[in-house]
């Protein structure tokens, strides 16, 4: 009630008049007289002397725009090929002539104060009550396209996205030069006003597909959109889970690899995460370099990678197992060895696996904080904290430290840091269930992870497909590769219409 | 939304459903009555289950492929199919029971000895409980991605166990025992065939229902051709006397394994597959169950009956598991009659009642 009334009165103090200085006062006032609001007055040559004025947010916009726009609106062009700019200005009506041209006329307040937020300049000229923008937007915070960091291949594209939107959809457009890629903008957060875009190929993806994504995104009702990871937990088909359901990625070739596969690619201003809609759990193991490397090649790693999904959830839970439990699966010379390691150890399994996965934890945490340049003394710590030191000192058995390092190894093949850190967190609920229950803990907690997952779904995509349920043609690009020339099919589950593939490569490769 | 399970998951489920207990019971029943010949007992029993499973089939397109409560409904009318439904729901039950029992009871034998099996059954009963609430779709992709495992594990199994096959085991080939190797067939039979007919209550879900009799009998089919080769291994590598009295021989089948002195003893891989089987043939009883009690008590959503089964199915459990030697004793007996009337008798009676219907009007 009350804010409303102020509202009403704020908007009747808040008109535009003819004076340019006055509508100037008025913005200032309104930005709060911030700063890096730059303001230029100019007086017009004429018989009464005409002021206009030129405002804008300095940093946002690019100031050798801002002064040639300047500097060209308002002086005569006196040359004749190629313009040369006089001393003088021009007169009220040439100036209104070339605005209308190039600017857009504003009128409302809160317009005015939005394109100056975005980087517009904003002109006021005495005499009309309306101001005009022209885009200089080129901001010096960008950075340029870099190499990218989080997901480094061996062989293919080097380049990432950055935290510029337009960039980020330029260089999926770079890749994809077809005109059914359409893009959808939309603005999120009441105070942030982050831009994001959605991208897909029309003609491939799924209509109902887009439909949920748009109104899952306009149902967001937030003040801030910092980061893509805000739009993902507001989208995501399940909150209580520990697997993500939303890909992200850094890498243009990842993401335009997707968008042809028919999935949706949501871009957030600001960020260089891209996120990538319906997603399974298989795309969390693969890379966009397993395109890129001979197939046989590609099948092979993947194959590691599943190796490592056991190894690093499962490792240190079937060594609490086997030694507590089933010492009888242990071949006798090894368990004979095993008791000799573990006879000056004064913990249980379980708290001598704690102590070191928590160590290491500990230790990877650490890591990413630190600056790099006291990097080194964290790996000199690290390898006396899990490595013979801590053996020697008899706090653990030496099989112990090769069980966590395995662990360690195998949690950093995935491609996909997030998925990794889901099976961080399920690794020591099976630690404890093997302390508990032996074997018959690992197969019940293998069981409740396996019903999770094929409960969960990926906008409406079933997240184990295509193991659970099965699909015999998404097979080809699951853990196997096939070349390239026989996968004629896009994901079964993810688009229904325009499945196949062009092939017109394979019927070249057999002539 | 109505839960739909395609025919491949319905095919594994029934796959599964057969090896669960079967798998680990049946050599020492079978060859405790044919002796030598069992693997002879367990082909005719495959034959005949085929036969059981064409008809449960032709009953379920009898009654037209509906629910199966709906179905029973139909032909006893509205209080005969009270009764009869009732009678059908409290074999469901027993089979839940029993099933969890034998798991308990195998896992505090076998493999966690000293944890008490009342532990076991508490543990395997709050996962069963998770994934009935998640649903017969859940259940049925969960099985599916296990499918390929227990596969694995049972062609390894094979594999590992085939040096030590002494093929003098099974001679002489029926010459002795021939009438018990088809007496055999009767106990068999119910701890096999004549449990599917648990699975008429979710067929109704079969998405693609043409061609549900072939998913059917394939499932049937490869469940009992694997429990055909174990029995067969059985026999081979321990020898007539050594199956009968172990409780589980297919447990020491895995003992016997030792590759290049270092794969020893994997009798997890034995574990491993009948863990699985049997907890998804507790997780379609328990639903199947559940499904029946929301029709009856005409409810909107059988979730709201898991919780309370949950309790009585424990409690059942808890009293009814006497010790280890109750257990084979109970199949032999009991369960042999109580499977005959439910699986055969009612189901027969049903039949009648439908064509006899069909032919009134």
């Amino acid at each position: 009630m009350n804010k409303s009334k102020w509202n009403e009165k704020n908007k009747k103090k808040n008109k535009l008049t003819s004076r340019a200085l006055y509508n100037e006062q008025l913005i200032k006032e309104l930005l709060g007289n911030s700063t890096e609001l730059v303001s230029k007055q100019v007086n017009l040559e004429e018989e009464e002397s005409v002021t206009v004025v030129f405002l804008y947010m300095n940093g946002l916009v690019s100031q050798k725009l801002v002064q040639e726009i300047i500097l060209e609106i308002l002086l005569i062009d006196i040359g004749e090929a190629v313009p040369i700019l006089s001393n003088k200005t021009k007169s009220k009506e040439d100036l209104y002539h070339e605005l209308s041209i190039i600017a857009n006329e504003l009128t409302e307040v809160e317009t005015i104060i939005d394109s100056l937020i975005n980087g517009k300049t904003v002109l006021f000229i005495d005499g009309k009550i309306a101001a005009f923008s022209i885009d200089t937007k080129g901001s010096n915070t960008d950075r340029g396209v870099e190499q990218n960091t989080t997901q480094q291949v061996v062989r293919g594209p080097k380049d990432s996205f950055t935290e510029s939107i337009l960039i980020n959809v330029a260089l999926i457009r770079k890749r994809i030069k077809d005109p059914s890629l359409w893009t959808e903008q939309m603005v999120i957060g009441t105070k942030t006003q982050t831009q994001v875009m959605i991208a897909y190929i029309h003609d491939v993806v799924n209509e109902d597909l887009i439909k949920e994504v748009r109104s899952r995104l306009k149902k967001i009702k937030v003040d801030a959109i910092l980061e893509s990871g805000n739009i993902e937990e507001f989208i995501q088909d399940q909150t209580y889970t520990p697997f993500p359901t939303v890909y992200n990625s850094e890498r243009p070739d990842a993401i335009a690899a997707g968008i042809l596969e028919g999935r949706i690619a949501i871009f957030i201003d600001g960020t260089p995460f891209v996120l990538l809609v319906p997603v399974l759990l298989i795309n969390f193991l693969q890379t966009p370099e397993d395109y890129y490397q001979r197939s046989d090649i590609a099948t092979l790693l993947r194959c590691l990678r599943m190796l490592a999904v056991v190894l690093s959830l499962l490792t240190p839970s079937i060594y609490i197992a086997l030694t507590v439990f089933h010492q009888e699966m242990i071949p006798t010379r090894l368990l004979i060895s095993l008791a000799a390691q573990r006879e000056g150890v004064p913990f249980p399994a379980l708290v001598e696996a704690l102590i070191m996965e928590v160590t290491f934890e500990l230790l990877r945490e650490a890591g990413i904080r630190l600056p790099a340049t006291v990097g080194s003394a964290i790996s000199i710590v690290g390898a006396l904290v899990l490595g013979q030191a801590a053996v020697d000192a008899g706090i653990v058995s030496a099989m112990m430290v090769i069980v966590v390092s395995i662990t360690a190894i195998s949690s950093f093949v995935f491609p996909s840091y997030n998925f990794a850190i889901s099976l961080r967190m399920l690794r020591f609920g099976f630690m404890i269930l093997a302390a508990t229950f032996g074997f018959f803990g690992i197969f019940t907690g293998l069981l409740l992870l396996v019903m999770h997952l094929s409960s969960l779904r990926s906008f409406g995509v079933p997240y184990l497909s295509p193991f659970a349920p099965y699909n015999s043609s998404d097979q080809e690009d699951a853990i196997f590769r096939v070349p390239i020339w026989l996968r004629d099919n896009r994901p079964k589950l993810i688009n229904q219409k325009n499945i196949r593939r062009e092939r017109s490569w394979k019927v070249n490769h057999k002539k | 939304m109505k839960e739909k399970i395609n025919l491949r998951q319905f095919m594994i489920l029934i796959f599964i459903n057969l090896l669960g207990t079967a798998v680990i019971f049946l050599p020492s029943i079978a060859t405790n009555f044919a002796k030598a010949d069992s693997w002879i007992t367990m082909v005719i029993t495959v034959v005949i289950g085929c036969f059981v499973i064409c008809w449960y089939t032709t009953l379920f397109i009898e009654g037209g492929k509906q629910n199966f409560f709906v179905i029973i409904e139909q032909g006893f009318g509205r209080k005969g199919g009270f009764i009869f439904g009732f009678l059908f729901l409290s074999y469901v039950f027993l089979n839940a029971v029993a099933n969890l029992i034998t798991i308990g009871d195998f896992v505090s034998v076998q493999v966690l000895m000293g944890t008490p099996s009342k532990v076991i059954t508490f543990i395997v009963l709050c996962t069963a409980v998770v994934g009935v609430r998640y649903g017969l779709e859940v259940i049925a992709r969960s099985a599916e991605f296990f499918f390929s495992f227990i596969v694995i594990s049972i062609i390894l199994l094979f594999l590992f166990v085939s040096p030590k096959i002494d093929i003098q085991n099974v001679f002489p080939v029926f010459q002795m025992n021939q009438a018990s190797t088809f007496v055999g067939i009767i106990p068999i039979l119910t701890l096999t065939y004549l449990e599917l007919i648990i699975f008429l209550g979710i067929m109704e879900q079969v998405s693609n229902k043409e061609k549900l009799m072939r998913g059917y009998l394939i499932g049937g089919i490869m469940g009992g051709i694997v429990i055909f080769v174990v029995t067969f291994l059985c026999i081979c590598v321990l020898g007539v006397d050594a199956t009968i009295r172990q409780t589980y021989p297919i447990y020491v089948l895995g003992q016997k394994i030792s590759l290049a002195d270092f794969i020893q003893r994997i009798e997890g891989i034995v574990a491993f597959i009948w863990f699985f089987t049997n907890f998804f043939k507790i997780c379609i009883s328990y639903i199947v169950l559940a499904k029946g009690l929301q029709h009856f008590f005409r409810f909107k959503s059988y979730k709201i009956f898991i919780v309370p089964l949950a309790f009585l199915i424990f409690y059942a459990a808890y009293e009814g598991f006497k010790n280890s030697y109750y257990i084979p004793e109970f199949i032999n007996s009991t369960y042999v009659v109580i499977s005959y009337i439910i699986a055969v008798i009612i189901p027969l009676l049903l039949h009648l009642s439908l064509i006899i219907k069909k032919l009134k009007r």
